[in-house]
């Protein structure tokens, strides 16, 4: 649990506390004329489930968005294993960094199966040739391929809509359709963003299971969610990030006890900000 | 063509409305249906020209002079009778619950034979009066039979559709096996049949058109309501059991195809042509339709393939003194259009969407400039490469007779053979790399670029390398192109034939290796049916893209996927769609 | 050579003028629906046999060879016919399409372009060849004179030129003074919320059209003068170049357009005159500009809207 990556040059707000696997430090991201992240530190440990919080704008999406290479953060930098990781999602998910979009973002005309089988391509070995001849070492990769699809599937109880186009599914069974997809990866990182939007009580708990299930097989997971009773419930630690900085981080006791965490909910910064955010975002 | 549209998928969509709006008309709708299936019956015995068309009769006989022959109707008029009769039983039987959908799609039938012998008799007796009355002689044939097929299909409608039978339970493996044997012998004949029909069209022979529209809009009706009975599912699924049988058994009857009334010089030309346009648009679709990449000058790939093969030929005009035989040229054009389709592809490394389009066209400008202008003194520039020899092996020359034992296969067969070969390896080609990982990092990639980067795709080299395979067919095709018809000229590439290339690929279905044939064969065989309207052959090809466009923009054959999306009360697709799709309905031609 | 280097300058003026004033509906369409609308280029060659069709079956014979009648008539007959023609395309081609996926207008406008080029060469008697254009100006050059030679302007390229600046002008003073000029600029930023201020989009759509069809209508009539006749296979072609123009400049930007267009006159002339290959490569040189415009600088080179489609 030692941590392993450099400290940031200026003075760190706070130490991050549990470094190892997933490290942030120093992350600044600016559009323009706006400052959507602002010198965040965190680290992940294994076997962690931390949750990002804060009002809407506040930049956690943006702060994903730094972690998987979709963004080159102005300044700072993020390492996996204190290696740092390049600027390109692809090589991220292969290093073994997996995410969800807040809106869902399945290929919504591939059934759920082709879905998660898009989700093996980083881990299968099959080469060009190989795809167009159909050989023996084809066979192979796809029968592998295919057995782990089916085994996510069921991890995530989508068996029965394994043939049904994406598009077709449930709200709720897309989410879980998004999070086998991102597991078909074998993470050791999952990032999940805002899981549980749209779903019913019973639905977000059957999400609070299934993302126990996916730590105790080993994947560390970062949530972003509004409901604070779920994060509060599920996590280790909580990040409560507002206006583009870290304000607080600490355990479900910590932070909900915390003054300054219900003053910023309370006291959110109004929907305009939200807008210019989205607005910087779409323009990088 | 509108019958014809019908003829694969059925979809609710557009039946829903209608049958909103004639909900009321509901308690007549077997009367309806059947007075559609009686007056359809009558149209086709009542006479349909005023007059006598100058080159003897209209075609069946259907004019004045009909009473010669009274019963013995033949052609469109027995088409007509036929669907008349099926309509007329299904009204009263009450027993099928997909009887709605096969009566909408023998009425569409009906309009379509009805519309087209119709417009054919006015266009050519001189107007209106044609098919009415003039001189004291009355012609409603045409009128009853579109009013018959109207009433048809107000009652299909009227009545409900239902739902598409399913034939569920699989038979034994050798009687499946047996019924794939004669349903694709009939698939064959049905081939030979429509691209035979009507003849060649030319200034001889004016009708050819009018037999052939005829005779599409009945097929079409035929295979609608075929596939509104269940029959096309019911078989699909079957060649899907027994992939490689149906694999084996298509080539073979495809290869028969020299044995049938298409054995001719002529037909067997058109249908190397067809080869030539569908293997290319095949390629396209690996670029369009799987990985959602618009190439608007892909046509140059056929060019250069082309063009390569025309200076290693020995042709007069060829760059290169060497003559190379033909299976080495095919190699070397198809990994020459590759590298420069890997070039072209290039810029899909930074740019994305109809600027792409944009991009791919100017590239497709500049090979057909250059080509025009000799560069290189490799393209002939306006003299074009005359004279490139025919392909030969063992002596025999491909584009001559060949007589093995008692069977004298004509002219043009053996490219022809040689043709469906390479299509069926091009076909092969897609349906592997379409459930491949590479596919399906393609189809990942057209359906959302970064969602697919977030799974770890490298979407820039992928995406290259489609343009990169969807070029080397086409340049395989170039060769073959460049061979068979002699002389390479840059008028072959020009930029209307990218855009002939891809409708074909949308008017088939984007996706979907039938889709591209079917695409490919009809805008080819159209034009050399409709020759007397040449003329307005592009005005209609523009005005039909817009339409497809606007009404069908899945085309006919849509991918399997999207087709389960068009029917959610369908089955879920089988787990390995894709090439499976292919079988059912690879040759309809 | 300084006179053979400002003549093609001069020459690439007049034909930048003429891209930039198609250009500018390429612009306008693309900066408010993203349309690529291919079908442009033959709207502007729409123009010039809706001109040539006044002139020869409507003009009087008594007023056909005095320009400051015939002339203004023709552009008048040239821009009607081909505003008449870019309202029906947008009506039943692409209005249907407004919320398909983009490649279904994108193909809808190949079509549309082919059609229009078919039914004139089918329909307008003797537009299977090129047809001869009446000389509604001014014949006749004026030469310039430089060190070591002259350079030749014909008055009928000033003229272009002339007219190409002023209706910029006056479209720029439109779209950025005029109420509906307003409603353009808030259609074209974000159509939802327009529609929520109670512009009605598709009025602003049609206006769009209007413009650009207009625009090149007057380019249509003014080239066929130019150039002495008229020919189907204009539009493409020109249609091609002003939408590279249109890239060039920074798309939805008018200023841009027109400075595209020049842009693109001077690499035609200046690269057929300079560049291996001469004259027989002047189109290659402006495919080469626009893929690498494309591929390198999408957002142009008068960037003033952020809105970057690449």
């Amino acid at each position: 649990m030692s941590a392993k990556h450099a400290m940031p040059e200026a003075p760190a707000p706070r130490t991050p506390s549990g470094a190892g696997l997933l490290t942030a430090s120093g992350v600044t991201m600016q559009f323009g004329g706006l400052r959507a992240l602002n010198d965040v530190s965190f680290g992940l440990s294994e076997g962690e489930i931390i949750g990002l919080i804060g009002p809407n704008g506040a930049g956690k999406t943006t702060f994903f968005n730094c972690l998987t290479g979709l963004y080159a953060p102005t300044s700072g930098s993020v390492a996996l294993r204190g290696t740092p990781l390049p600027q390109d999602p692809a090589k991220v998910t292969d290093r073994g960094i997996a995410r969800t979009f807040q809106n869902i973002r399945l290929f919504p005309s591939m059934t759920a199966e082709e879905n998660v089988l898009v989700g093996r391509h980083v881990r299968m070995k099959q080469g060009p040739l190989s795809s167009l001849l159909h050989g023996p070492g084809f066979k192979r990769s796809e029968a592998e391929a295919r057995s782990r699809t089916a085994e996510l599937l069921e991890f995530v109880g989508l068996t029965r809509f394994s043939g049904e186009l994406a598009r077709n599914l449930p709200y709720g069974d897309q989410r879980r359709l998004e999070i086998a997809r991102a597991l078909a990866t074998e993470p050791s990182v999952l990032l999940l963003d805002e899981p549980t939007a749209g779903m019913n009580a019973q639905e977000t708990e059957a999400t609070r299971q299934l993302i126990f299930g996916i730590r105790d097989l080993g994947t560390s997971v970062v949530v972003i969610e509004h409901d604070t009773k779920f994060i509060f419930t599920l996590c280790d630690r909580v990040l409560v990030l507002v206006q583009g900085e870290l304000l607080v981080e600490g355990s479900p006791d910590e932070v909900r006890g915390d003054p300054r965490v219900v003053e910023a909910y309370l006291g959110a910064p109004p929907d305009e900000v939200e807008h210019q955010i989205h607005a910087a975002e779409e323009n990088p | 063509m509108t019958a014809l549209e019908k003829d694969v998928v059925t979809e609710p969509g557009p039946a829903v409305e209608p049958r909103g709006r004639l909900a009321a008309l509901a308690p007549y709708a077997t009367a309806l249906r059947a007075a559609g299936g009686l007056l359809t019956v009558i149209g086709a015995y009542l006479p349909w020209a005023t007059f006598v068309l100058n080159e003897g009769p209209y075609p069946e006989k259907a004019t004045l002079e009909f009473f010669t022959a009274p019963f013995g109707v033949s052609g469109f008029r027995l088409h007509l009778l036929v669907f008349g009769i099926v309509a007329l039983v299904l009204a009263f039987v009450r027993t099928l619950p997909s009887r709605g959908r096969i009566l909408r799609a023998l009425g569409w039938g009906i309009v379509a034979v009805t519309v087209a012998n119709g417009l054919y008799l006015t266009v050519l007796g001189g107007g209106f009066g044609a098919i009415t009355a003039a001189d004291g002689a009355v012609a409603f044939g045409a009128i009853v039979a579109l009013i018959g097929g109207a009433l048809v299909l107000v009652g299909a409608f009227a009545g409900g559709l239902g739902e598409q039978l399913r034939w569920g339970r699989p038979l034994g493996r050798y009687a499946e096996w047996a019924i794939l044997l004669v349903v694709f012998t009939l698939l064959l004949l049905l081939v030979a049949a429509v691209l035979t029909s009507g003849g060649q069209g030319s200034v001889a022979n004016p009708y050819s058109g009018a037999v052939f529209l005829s005779f599409l809009g009945a097929v079409g009706g035929l295979l609608a309501a075929l596939h509104a009975a269940g029959v096309l599912t019911w078989v699909t699924a079957m060649s899907e059991r027994h992939r490689a049988f149906s694999a084996i058994v298509l080539l073979v009857v495809a290869l028969a195809l020299p044995l049938t009334g298409a054995g001719t010089q002529y037909w067997m030309t058109v249908a190397a042509n067809i080869g030539v346009y569908a293997a290319t648009a095949i390629g396209l679709n690996i670029v369009v339709g799987l990985a959602g990449l618009l190439d608007l000058g892909y046509v140059a790939f056929l060019g250069i393939g082309a063009v390569v093969a025309a200076n290693f030929s020995g042709a007069t005009a060829a760059r290169f003194d060497i003559v190379l035989p033909f299976p080495l040229v095919m190699v070397i054009s198809a990994v020459v259009a590759g590298i420069f389709g890997a070039i072209v592809g290039s810029p899909t490394l930074r740019v994305r969407g109809d600027y792409l389009a944009i991009v791919t066209l100017a590239f497709g400008e500049i090979f057909v400039r250059s080509s025009q202008n000799n560069i290189g003194g490799l393209t002939g520039g306006s003299n074009a490469i005359p004279g490139i020899p025919p392909v030969s092996a063992f002596g025999q020359a491909f584009n001559e007779k060949l007589t093995v034992g008692s069977v004298e296969l004509p002219a043009g067969a053996l490219y022809y053979f040689l043709i469906v070969v390479i299509v069926a390896a091009v076909m092969a080609v897609f349906g592997n790399l379409k459930n491949s990982r590479l596919g399906r990092a393609w189809i990942a990639i057209r359906e959302d670029e970064d969602a697919a980067r977030a799974m770890g795709i490298r979407t820039g080299p992928v995406k290259i390398l489609a343009f990169m395979i969807g070029a080397t067919l086409a340049g395989l095709a170039g060769a073959f192109f460049a061979h068979k018809t002699g002389t390479v000229s840059y008028e072959s590439f020009r930029f209307l034939e990218s855009v002939t290339l891809l409708a074909a690929v949308i008017l088939g279905g984007m996706g979907t290796i039938p889709g591209a044939v079917l695409g490919a064969s009809i805008l080819f065989v159209l034009p050399e049916k409709l020759r007397e309207f040449s003329d307005y052959r592009l005005l209609i090809f523009g005005i039909a893209l817009v339409l497809i466009m606007r009404f069908r923009p899945q085309g006919l054959v849509p991918d399997s996927h999207r087709r389960a999306e068009l029917a959610p009360e369908a089955e879920p697709p089988p787990p390995d769609p894709g090439t499976g799709t292919a079988t059912g309905k690879v040759a309809v031609q | 050579m300084l006179s053979t280097l400002l003549s093609q300058i001069v020459n690439g003026l007049v034909t930048g003028a003429l891209i930039g004033l198609i250009a500018l509906g390429y612009t306008m369409v693309y900066g408010i629906i993203q349309l690529i609308n291919f079908a442009h280029g033959e709207i502007f060659m729409i123009g010039s046999y809706g001109g040539l069709a006044m002139f020869t079956y409507l003009l009087p014979t008594a007023i056909q060879n005095q320009w400051y009648f015939a002339l203004p008539l023709l552009l008048i007959a040239g821009a009607a016919v081909s505003v008449g023609v870019a309202v029906l395309m947008e009506r039943f081609a692409y209005r249907p399409l407004r919320n398909a996926p983009r490649l279904a207008p994108l193909i809808t406008a190949l079509g549309v372009s082919v059609a229009l080029q078919e039914a004139v060469r089918v329909f307008y008697p003797g537009a299977t060849a090129a047809l001869p254009f009446p000389k509604a100006f001014v014949e006749g050059t004026w030469e310039i004179p430089v060190p070591g030679g002259t350079v030749p302007l014909r008055w009928t390229g000033l003229l272009i030129i002339v007219v190409a600046l002023v209706l910029t002008f006056a479209l720029n003073t439109f779209v950025n003074n005029s109420r509906m000029g307003r409603a353009m600029r808030a259609t074209s930023q974000d159509r939802d919320v327009a529609r929520l201020m109670g512009i009605d989009p598709d009025r602003v759509i049609v206006l769009t059209f209007v413009l650009g069809a207009a625009l090149a209508g007057v380019a249509g009539v003014l080239n066929g003068v130019d150039l002495g006749f008229t020919n189907i296979d204009l539009g493409f072609q020109n249609g091609i170049f002003a939408f590279t123009a249109a890239v060039l400049g920074g798309i939805g930007s008018i200023k841009g357009a027109v400075a595209g267009g020049f842009a693109i006159g001077l690499v035609k002339a200046l690269g057929g005159q300079y560049l291996p290959g001469g004259t027989a490569y002047d189109y290659v040189w402006i495919f080469v500009v626009l893929i690498a415009v494309l591929v390198f600088r999408p957002q142009g080179f008068f960037g003033e809207t952020e809105r970057v489609r690449a």
